[in-house]
């Protein structure tokens, strides 16, 4: 049976979609599944920083798609998990180096033996993203709770339902479960207001993340970090279980007292 | 549709998910309204009649009450088709409890299919066939107020638009329903009447059609959509000049939320059920109404319509247009921190919007309101 391709795009740059996908095909691979991961932002090539892969890089989609390397030879096996494989981009590529027909043709044989296929998107809504999006069968958007996250959000749904037929999913990163207490920032129904589409899960704001990106290691491979759970979460709901939300609390008094003074 | 965004392409790809809905394109049937009656326009280039037949049946069930008991004339260009295809399309058509007034051809062999099942023909031409007897809505050429068999060549008066989840409908220019005013202005000048007294003489004519129109001195903002809108009416109606009433496409009704970056333009009120999010734009000649939040971009009374109104449930526009007037939600101008565009209206009733004297108010609404 042909596996999933999940688009993971945001319209807005910087929401978090490399990270996202990064540590979503990471608990998707813990979970048990085969996931190839397809970085489509040519010519700026993050997810393989991110996944801590870089060094490991021989052959881009570009070679693939010029027919310098068969596919198989160019996917990167991450060896901390299981069946878990990076399809680089280009570095020194761009985005026009590839069209919607030969995306579609690579996705097709990745689906052919991977059970999920995550193409992390670049912003925008130009050539970039219709490249990423020609061949998925699911959207994912991310987006922060930001006004002008949401703003770009709107328009990508628009483009996807317009064009393409598919009804996204939304992803809300970096919620601050403080600021929307205070009423500073807007809480995940009004979000929800706004885009009207299926909420699959909330990824709260913590250094943790930050950190790990940095690293080259993604959260969701420790289990015991308390945030990596969020991932596992999603990475749940994707395959079909109900999984409650978390809760999110507030830091207590002592830690805010030890951050004011700077310990 | 948008302007600015160029669409994403599939390619075709025959491994690639059936999706539920396969467009189907909507020019093959196009259904427009002219003087007497209700015209199917069915292109003559490729498709299968079948196809064809389909694509009809699922307009006639989307827009099923529109049409009861109607007449159409069904318009099929050169196309070829046998008596079959003819009962086909009968039969699907009195299905929905529409009779079929004419059929009009210019091919000669459908045309024969056409009277040997009893509907009345008509040439490209314009010439009326003979009408057989049968069942067809008309018998011969002396009977009816509409003049069976004959469709006078006009223009299409309106369009309906069955568009899909997320189509912009196309904006329909507007037509005089009425006798052009140039034929009115025309009997003004014969009895030498002094255009700008309001006499009665002619008792029926709306006394603003003897005003000239004077650009409007209040006009303050002259936005760029109110000079392309001007420029589309100028064009139109040049018969039309002396009017100061704005000759309006009807009503056009569209469910769904507006999305960011979507433009909805229609030249009639519109009616919107649903939400307008912020970033979307809605631009009508008439009014607007917003059956849910409004937080985008409106201009009603885009063609200078300055009586134009619009309201909806939850007001908060980002921007606001009535004719040539701007105004802007006073949210906007509030930079106090915490304050959001989408915070929840602290007065939580249907407002409208309209000019009085010289500027936009709005107002909430209460039943004394006129």
């Amino acid at each position: 049976m042909a596996g999933v391709v999940l688009t993971i795009t945001s319209g807005k740059g910087g929401v978090g979609k490399t990270t996202t996908s990064a540590n979503l095909g990471t608990a998707l691979a813990m979970a048990g599944q085969r996931v190839v991961m397809v970085d489509a932002d040519l010519g700026l090539r993050n997810l393989d920083i991110v996944m801590g892969l870089e060094s490991r890089i021989v052959y881009t989609i570009v070679d693939v798609i010029e027919g310098r390397c068969p596919l198989h030879q160019a996917l990167i096996r991450d060896k901390r998990v299981d069946e878990l494989y990076l399809l680089p981009a280009s570095q020194t590529r761009d985005k026009d180096a590839v069209t919607p027909e030969q995306m579609m043709a690579v996705c097709q044989e990745l689906q052919q033996i991977a059970d999920y296929v995550l193409i992390d998107s670049p912003a925008g809504i130009e050539a970039g993203f219709r490249n990423a999006v020609a061949p998925a069968t699911e959207v994912l958007i991310i987006t922060t709770p930001e006004v002008s996250a949401l703003r770009d959000a709107d328009k990508v749904i628009f483009l996807l339902e317009r064009d393409v037929g598919i009804e996204p999913r939304l992803i809300i990163n970096r919620y601050n479960p403080r600021l929307v207490r205070r009423g500073d920032m807007l809480n995940s129904k009004d979000i929800l207001d706004i885009l009207s589409i299926d909420l699959l899960g909330i990824v709260p704001d913590d250094d943790n993340i930050v950190i790990s990106t940095n690293k080259g290691r993604p959260i969701a491979l420790e289990r015991e970090v308390y945030i990596s759970r969020a991932y596992h979460n999603i990475a749940q709901r994707i395959l079909g279980y109900t999984v409650p939300l978390l809760r999110f609390q507030e830091i207590s008094w002592l830690e805010r007292f030890r951050r004011t003074i700077g310990l | 549709m948008s302007e600015s965004t160029q669409p994403i392409t599939r390619p075709r790809d025959p491994a690639s998910r059936q999706r539920a809905d396969s467009p189907a394109k909507p020019s093959i049937v196009r259904i427009v309204g002219i003087g007497d009656g209700i015209v199917m326009r069915i292109g003559d280039q490729e498709g299968r009649w079948g196809d064809i037949v389909r694509v009809l049946a699922g307009h006639l069930v989307k827009a099923e009450g529109f049409f009861q008991g109607e007449r159409v004339a069904i318009e099929i260009g050169s196309r070829l088709l046998s008596a079959d295809d003819m009962q086909q399309i009968a039969d699907v058509l009195t299905g929905y409890n529409i009779a079929i007034w004419a059929v009009r051809t210019s091919n000669p062999e459908t045309r024969r299919m056409a009277q040997e099942i009893g509907l009345s023909v008509e040439g490209a031409d314009g010439n009326s066939g003979d009408g057989s007897s049968g069942d067809g809505s008309s018998g011969d050429g002396s009977s009816g107020s509409g003049g069976p068999g004959r469709i006078k060549d006009e223009r299409a008066r309106w369009e309906v638009h069955l568009g899909q989840r997320g189509q912009v409908a196309p904006s329909v220019k507007p037509q005089s329903e009425f006798q052009p005013p140039q034929s009115i202005a025309d009997s003004i000048a014969d009895r030498a009447i002094d255009p700008n007294s309001q006499a009665t003489e002619l008792g029926t004519l709306p006394p603003s059609q003897k005003k000239a129109v004077a650009p409007s001195p209040l006009a303050v903002f002259r936005t760029d959509a109110d000079e392309d809108a001007d420029a589309d009416a100028d064009e139109e109606d040049t018969d039309d000049q002396s009017s100061a009433e704005v000759i309006l496409a009807p009503p056009y009704i569209y469910r769904g939320t507006l999305r960011s970056g979507q433009v909805f333009r229609h030249a009639g009120t519109i009616m919107l059920i649903g939400d307008v999010n912020p970033g979307a734009e809605v631009i009508s000649g008439g009014d607007i109404f917003v059956w849910g939040r409004l937080r985008g971009i409106v201009h009603a009374g885009a063609m200078g319509n300055e009586r134009s109104v619009v309201c909806a449930i939850d007001f908060e526009p980002i921007q606001l247009r009535i004719a040539g007037y701007i105004a802007m939600s006073p949210k906007a101008v509030t930079n106090e921190p915490g304050r959001w565009f989408w915070r929840r209206n602290a007065v939580e009733k249907p407002e409208v919007a309209r000019v009085m004297g010289k500027q936009i108010v709005v107002d909430v609404w209460d039943s004394q309101w006129k």
